[in-house]
Formats: C-alpha cells, sequence, structure tokens
C-alpha cells in the first residue's frame, strides 16, 4: 500500500468540472449548422459530394438492390469502356469502378462486397492496366485508402458530417455566383475547368513517373487473394483483362523500368493467371493514338475496344 | 503520429488520464516512456539515437559542472556526440557529394561513399536542446541534475520533441522537478491553444498545400498574377504550419502542467527583417544567438565583424534547415537582409514598433518585410536554386494573361484573412490565448467558426508538418 501511495497522486488536476458557456455555444453552433444543413439536403437544395465512402455504399446498395451474376470491376480505366455494347454477357451485369483501386485493392473490396452483401456473383470479370500491380504506385496509395476504409483503420471519417459532405457542393455553388457576376459567358466553360474542386490535374510525365510507374514493383499477392475469395466464397469463374495502355507510355515504362519490361510484366500476369485457373483476355496490345483520353485511360468516344472485348467475352461464355 | 490524427488523440487521452493519476517522481518517469512510444511510433530504430544523445548530455553536464575536473573534456565530449549523430544522420550525405563534385571537378575519385541514411525525425531539435543543457551547465547558468527521469524527461518530452519550441534547462528543467498543478484557467488556455494549432494547420496550412502544390507543380502553364499569389499563399502556408505545430505543443504542454515557450510572435507583422527573427521560431533564434553568435564575437568587436557574424550565424541558420545549398543560399539571404539593415538603420534598441499597424509607414515596412521573406521562403520548397530563379524568371517575363484571376486572389485573400484572424487579435492584446478574455458569445462564435472551417477545408489526404523534415 505505502508503494501505491508513493506512485498514485491525484493531486495535479484543480479544475472545475463546469462546462465554459463559450464551448458550450459553439457546439450549438456547430451542431445547428449540420442541421442546417442536413435540412437542405433533404429539401434537394444541396448534393452531398462523392467520396470513396459515398462510392463503397451506393455499390453495395445497388449489389443488393440488383443480386446481378456478374461483377465487373476496375478502376477509372474501366470507366472509359462502353458496358452497353457488352451483349455476349449472358447475365445481368453490374460495373464496380473504384478509381486507382490495384488487383489486391480490388481483391479486398471484392471480399467487402461479398461479406457485406451475402450474395455471390457466379463470375467477376477483373480489368486492369500494367499499373495496377506496381506494389509503389499511385493506386497502391488509393488501395490503401479503401483497405483503410473497409477494415475500420480509418477510424474517423469526416464524411459523417453533414457539412463536410457538401464541401464541394458549397464550392460550386460560390464559383457559379462568382463566375455570373464577374466571368464573361464565353469563357465560364474554361474558367470552371481551371478552379472546379472536381477537377483533375494535369497529367504532365513527372507527374505519371513519380505517381503511376513509381518505383515499380510487381505485386502478385492481389491474384492470390483473388483465388481464395473464388474458392472460400464459391464463385464460378474469375476472369482477367487486361487493358492496352499507350505506345509512348509502354515505351516510356521500358527505358525506365528496361529490367522489368512492359512484354514482361504482360508475360507474368498471364502466367500468374494460369496458375490460378484465371480465365485471361490479353488486349495489351497498345491501339491508336486517336484511341487515348491520356496515356493511361482509353477514350470514352473509341468504342473499338469495347467491341473487340465483347467478342472476346462471347468466346469465353459461350 | 501527427498531432491532428486519430491516433495522436488516443494516445494522448491515454498519456494524460494516467498522467494525472500519478505522483511528481512517477509523473516524470511516465513521460519518459510516453516519449519514447510517441518517438518509436515513426521508426523505433530510432529510440537508441535518442537515448544516446540524451544520456550522453546527462552524463556529461554532471561531469561538466563548474566544481567537477576535466569538465571541459566532458564538455566537448557532449558537444562533440550530439553534433557528430547530428552531422552524420543529417549531412553526411551531403558533405559527401560535395566533396565527389569537387574532387571530380580535379579529376580526382571521390573520397568517401555515399550511404543510405533515414533521416531521423526531429534530430536537429532534440540534440540542440540536449546539448545546450550540457553547455549551460558548464557556463553555470543551470545546474546539473542528477535525476535521472527529470533530465530525460526534458529532453524527450513528446510536445517538443519533433519540431521543438527548443526548450533551455534554465527555464524548464525547474519545471520538471517541482509539483505540477493544472487549475481551470491553465487547462482552458491548453485547449484553446490546441484548438488554435489544429486550425491553423488544418484550415490554413493543409487547406493551401494542395493549392501551392498544384503552382509549383505546373509552373509553366501558370499565369504570372497566380505566381506571384502562390508566393504569399506559400509563406502563409509555411507559418502556419510551424507555428499550428507549436501552439499545439504549448497546449499540450499545458494540460500536462508545463509552460512551454512561444515560438512565434506574430512574425509577418515584422517591419522589418530583423524584427522578424525575433518573432519566427523565436526558440532557434535565441539558441544560435546565445551558443553561435555571442561567443563568436557578437557585435561587439566592430561592424566588420559583426557583419561577419551575422553572415556566420545565419548561413549556420540554413544549414541547420537542411543539408541542401538552398538553404545555406537561404540563410545567405537573410543574412544580406539583416546586414543591409544594419547599414541603413545602425543597431536601433527599438525592435517592436509600437504603433506599427496604425501608421501608413509602418504598414508599408511590414508589407515589403513580408515580401522579402516570402520570397525567400521559395528556397524552401524548391530543391535546386535553378527551379527558384525560374519560377522568378516566370513572373518577370509576365507570362499568361491577367484575366480571370479575381477568384484566386479572392482564394488568397480569403486564406490571409484567416490568418490575420488569428494574428491581429493576438498581435493588439499581446497574448497567444487573447481570445479567453473576449465575451462568451463572441468566444463560442469564434470556437465555432473556427470548428466549421476545419471541417469544411481539411483536405482528405494527411500532409506531415513542413518542419518534420528539418
Amino acid at each position: 500500500m505505502k508503494y501505491r501511495s508513493f506512485i498514485f497522486s491525484f493531486n495535479t488536476l484543480k479544475i472545475k468540472y463546469r462546462l465554459p458557456k463559450a464551448v458550450f455555444c459553439s457546439v450549438c453552433i456547430v451542431v445547428a449548422t449540420e442541421i442546417g444543413i442536413w435540412c437542405l439536403i433533404n429539401m434537394g437544395l444541396l448534393q452531398q459530394d462523392n467520396s470513396l465512402q459515398k462510392l463503397l455504399i451506393d455499390n453495395k446498395r445497388i449489389i443488393e438492390n440488383d443480386k446481378p451474376p456478374v461483377w465487373i470491376i476496375g478502376n477509372s480505366t474501366l470507366e472509359s469502356l462502353n458496358e452497353k455494347v457488352f451483349n455476349s454477357i449472358p447475365h445481368r451485369f453490374v460495373k464496380l469502378i473504384h478509381g486507382g483501386a490495384t488487383v489486391e485493392g480490388s481483391a479486398a473490396l471484392i471480399e467487402f462486397y461479398l461479406k457485406e452483401t451475402l450474395i455471390r456473383p457466379e463470375q467477376v470479370i477483373l480489368f486492369i492496366v500494367k499499373d495496377d500491380v506496381n506494389v509503389n504506385g499511385l493506386g497502391a496509395k488509393t488501395s490503401k485508402t479503401y483497405l483503410d476504409l473497409i477494415t475500420w483503420k480509418k477510424i474517423f471519417c469526416w464524411n459523417y458530417s453533414y457539412l463536410r459532405s457538401v464541401r464541394h457542393a458549397l464550392q460550386i455553388k460560390i464559383m457559379t455566383i462568382w463566375s455570373k457576376i464577374f466571368i464573361p459567358p464565353e469563357k465560364r466553360k474554361e474558367w470552371f475547368l481551371k478552379y472546379s474542386p472536381y477537377r483533375i490535374g494535369k497529367i504532365n510525365p513527372k507527374e505519371i513517373t513519380q505517381a503511376m510507374m513509381h518505383n515499380y514493383q510487381l505485386n502478385i499477392k492481389g491474384f492470390q487473394h483473388l483465388s481464395e475469395i473464388r474458392d472460400r466464397f464459391g464463385i464460378k469463374s474469375i476472369s482477367v483483362v487486361f487493358l492496352p495502355v499507350s505506345g509512348s507510355y509502354i515505351q516510356w515504362h521500358n527505358r525506365l523500368y528496361p529490367q522489368l519490361p512492359y512484354q514482361a510484366i504482360r508475360k507474368k500476369i498471364r502466367n500468374i493467371c494460369a496458375l490460378y485457373h484465371f480465365a485471361f483476355i490479353d488486349l495489351g496490345d497498345p491501339l491508336s493514338k486517336e484511341c487515348y483520353a491520356d496515356f493511361i485511360h482509353l477514350n470514352k468516344n473509341c468504342d473499338s475496344i469495347s467491341v473487340l472485348i465483347d467478342k472476346k467475352l462471347k468466346i469465353m461464355f459461350h | 503520429m501527427l498531432f491532428n490524427t486519430i491516433e495522436f488523440a488516443f494516445f494522448l487521452s491515454i498519456v494524460l488520464s494516467i498522467y494525472y493519476a500519478l505522483s511528481r517522481s512517477a509523473q516524470n518517469a511516465f513521460l519518459v516512456v510516453a516519449s519514447y512510444f510517441f518517438y518509436g511510433w515513426w521508426d523505433w530504430r530510432f529510440c537508441g539515437l535518442l537515448a544516446f544523445v540524451t544520456f550522453l548530455n546527462y552524463c556529461c553536464a554532471i561531469n561538466a559542472a563548474p566544481d567537477c575536473k576535466n569538465r571541459k573534456a566532458f564538455l566537448y565530449a557532449g558537444i562533440g556526440g550530439s553534433l557528430g549523430a547530428l552531422g552524420f544522420f543529417k549531412y553526411y550525405n551531403f558533405f559527401t557529394d560535395a566533396l565527389a563534385e569537387l574532387f571530380t571537378h580535379f579529376g580526382l575519385c571521390a573520397p568517401l561513399p555515399t550511404l543510405r541514411i533515414i533521416l531521423p525525425v526531429g534530430i536537429s531539435f532534440y540534440t540542440f536542446q540536449s546539448m545546450a543543457y550540457t553547455i549551460d551547465v558548464y557556463r553555470g547558468k543551470s545546474t546539473a541534475i542528477r535525476d535521472l527521469p527529470s533530465v530525460i524527461a526534458f529532453m524527450t518530452f513528446f510536445p517538443c520533441l519533433l519540431s521543438g519550441p527548443i526548450e533551455r534547462a534554465g527555464r524548464m528543467l525547474p519545471q520538471f522537478q517541482t509539483k505540477r498543478t493544472i487549475n481551470t484557467h491553465i487547462f482552458s488556455q491548453g485547449i484553446l491553444l490546441i484548438l488554435i494549432g489544429l486550425f491553423k494547420k488544418i484550415a490554413i496550412a493543409d487547406a493551401l498545400a494542395n493549392e501551392t502544390n498544384s503552382v509549383f507543380s505546373n509552373i509553366a502553364e501558370t499565369p504570372w498574377p497566380e505566381l506571384i499569389g502562390n508566393i504569399w499563399l506559400f509563406a502563409v502556408q509555411i507559418y502556419s504550419d510551424f507555428s499550428g505545430y507549436s501552439d499545439i505543443a504549448r497546449g499540450i504542454g499545458c494540460l500536462f502542467g508545463f509552460d512551454i515557450s512561444i515560438n512565434f510572435e506574430q512574425p509577418y507583422f515584422a517591419a522589418n527583417v530583423r524584427e522578424f527573427w525575433r518573432r519566427w521560431h523565436i526558440s532557434l533564434s535565441n539558441w544560435l544567438r546565445d551558443y553561435v553568435y555571442i561567443p563568436i564575437g557578437g557585435s561587439r568587436r566592430g561592424k566588420l565583424k559583426t557583419y561577419r557574424n551575422i553572415i556566420l550565424t545565419m548561413l549556420l541558420c540554413g544549414l541547420w534547415h537542411g543539408a541542401a545549398w538552398t538553404f545555406i543560399l537561404w540563410g545567405a539571404l537573410h543574412a544580406i537582409f539583416l546586414c543591409l539593415y544594419l547599414l541603413v538603420f545602425g543597431n536601433k534598441k527599438r525592435i517592436f514598433p509600437s504603433k506599427t499597424l496604425s501608421s501608413i509607414a509602418g504598414l508599408c515596412n511590414i508589407i515589403i518585410t513580408f515580401n522579402l521573406i516570402a520570397c525567400a521562403w521559395l528556397l524552401f520548397h524548391f530543391p535546386t536554386v535553378a527551379e527558384v530563379i525560374e519560377y522568378f524568371m516566370r513572373i518577370i517575363s509576365l507570362q499568361g494573361s491577367f484575366s480571370l484571376h479575381g477568384f484566386y486572389f479572392c482564394k488568397a485573400g480569403f486564406f490571409i484573412s484567416l490568418m490575420l484572424l488569428i494574428d491581429i487579435p493576438q498581435y493588439v492584446m499581446r497574448s497567444h490565448t487573447a481570445m479567453l478574455q473576449w465575451p462568451w458569445p463572441l468566444q463560442g462564435l469564434m470556437y465555432g467558426m473556427m470548428i466549421i472551417l476545419m471541417i469544411l477545408l481539411a483536405p482528405g489526404n494527411e500532409i506531415p508538418f513542413i518542419y518534420f523534415q528539418f
């Protein structure tokens, strides 16, 4: 007991436990603002911004409602494909796009949906490009955010605040008013593109090198995870569609990483797919320049690749 | 574990809860454990380095006291060990690269190999703080303390461990040796300082980081008015980031019952560069003044030697910030500013003009000083001098048109006014917790607004404190 009293004291704190009026006032202001924003959202005057969390919740809802037997999953490279031409898929399908997700990230997200929805698809089709197997790239970083969200490592999420969830919508509103007053009509589009909170930074070679191809190292964990998911959840088959990036980007990659050139990555992915018994649709040969919106993303107007994919899927399904 | 993360909030609440329940002697030992845990969270491998620097200075200080034999040897051992660790981890590659370049210039082989060394976070801060303790004991300004937990807790106190303030033993160590009492006023001060610090970091510095980075990464296509605006915004960002850290550190100090020294006194209200250095990173300025500038002669041996001493001190100040030529140039630039000020205005004693903000001449001085300092900050961002020159060349060449920039400047003005919203009351009322003296409805409005702005402006990604790299 003597030893205990030597260590413990409880004499440090001499504060009166009374909530100061100012603190109470500030809490009231914040709560009132939240309620106000909630009302505006419900009245349809404000729209909540897109967020990773909202994306996951929306996707989950779509899967639960539609119960599609085929899941088409991928990142922004999938977004540019026209799924309306995928006539050869004999079942209803859902397109699940998670910007920046790598193979590992996509596998984790598939598992998340499987666990959360209790719905089992017959077929999963994963669309990838060569940067989706880089362990150090921008995609890997984004995937970590997805992983943090689905594993609750990201405990505190700003988006639980209504105020936070409308911040971009508020900026757009302010910008709309500003542009009506100060910006000539013919320049408004350009001006909006420049200052919009949804703007995507101009892709320049330096950024690509730093972000997408950063310290390129092949990561096959995602494929292994996919195989485990298939076995554990009784998915009939998993297919991997390897999408092409532009020729100049491939050349550039080869210059930077001569020890792991594009063709070697392609071959390795093919071998891994064979190892895990995934159907592999290899569309890795670069297309003409006009088919690309940038180095990686296909042009939305270019349907030829979507038609080509459909043909390959037809062979696979029938 | 950044101050503005949920992990730190958990860590702090657990540490505080245990701390309040302990007796004074146990509190210090517990603070040592908590500080090592905090430091080890970054990289546990460097806990050994932290232990080496702190224990070395603890032992050296005991043996460097005025009544000890061979005390000079222990002083040198303390300084040498601390500077050796700092030199190896922070400057080894810089000097080997510079030597290699010099040798290759003369057609010789590089004398030393380049190593892959990770820079331990906060090394510049805790080595300076520990070293200063040994020097102070040697000089008789501080007494050597044998109570190991108190001394180590002082040297490794986690709020100040990574980015200062660089505390002095004479001011801080007695606080570790006496009983701490935290009353309502101290607690309120602590919470307010944390709120202000978080506001500066999240709503100003982090929100600005994405704005400034997008301009810095796309200089070629940014019109010149925005390039100028970006210089101001980067200055606001770097100040809000660092002073935000210091405010949080001070606030946490209050919650533990310690009075941590003020590190920033609204530096952008300085009317000249000399005044700026009395308001910016005060603990480092004072350290350099007491342990470098005055020992090499200060201003006592004539004008020429004063200039020399200023230049040497500022070059060292630049080098302290980072092992790169840009930092040395930054120090040199500030040395030039200081020497020019001394040349034109002499060694005037009146440092803080009483009514600076209220006179037009005073305001002009502030604006000129701010712009000089803001331009120099570019050397902190760019890794090479060539890129800084290119930045200025783009401005001089008036690239891009002047139209459509109202919104950008409106945004820039918004962030600058957020900074002023905090700084003006502090400047006028000469207190960092001036808001506590306001009527409660005004206080409530201010706190509520700060929280709302933090929620709205916080970026989606984690942005580390800029000064962690130093």
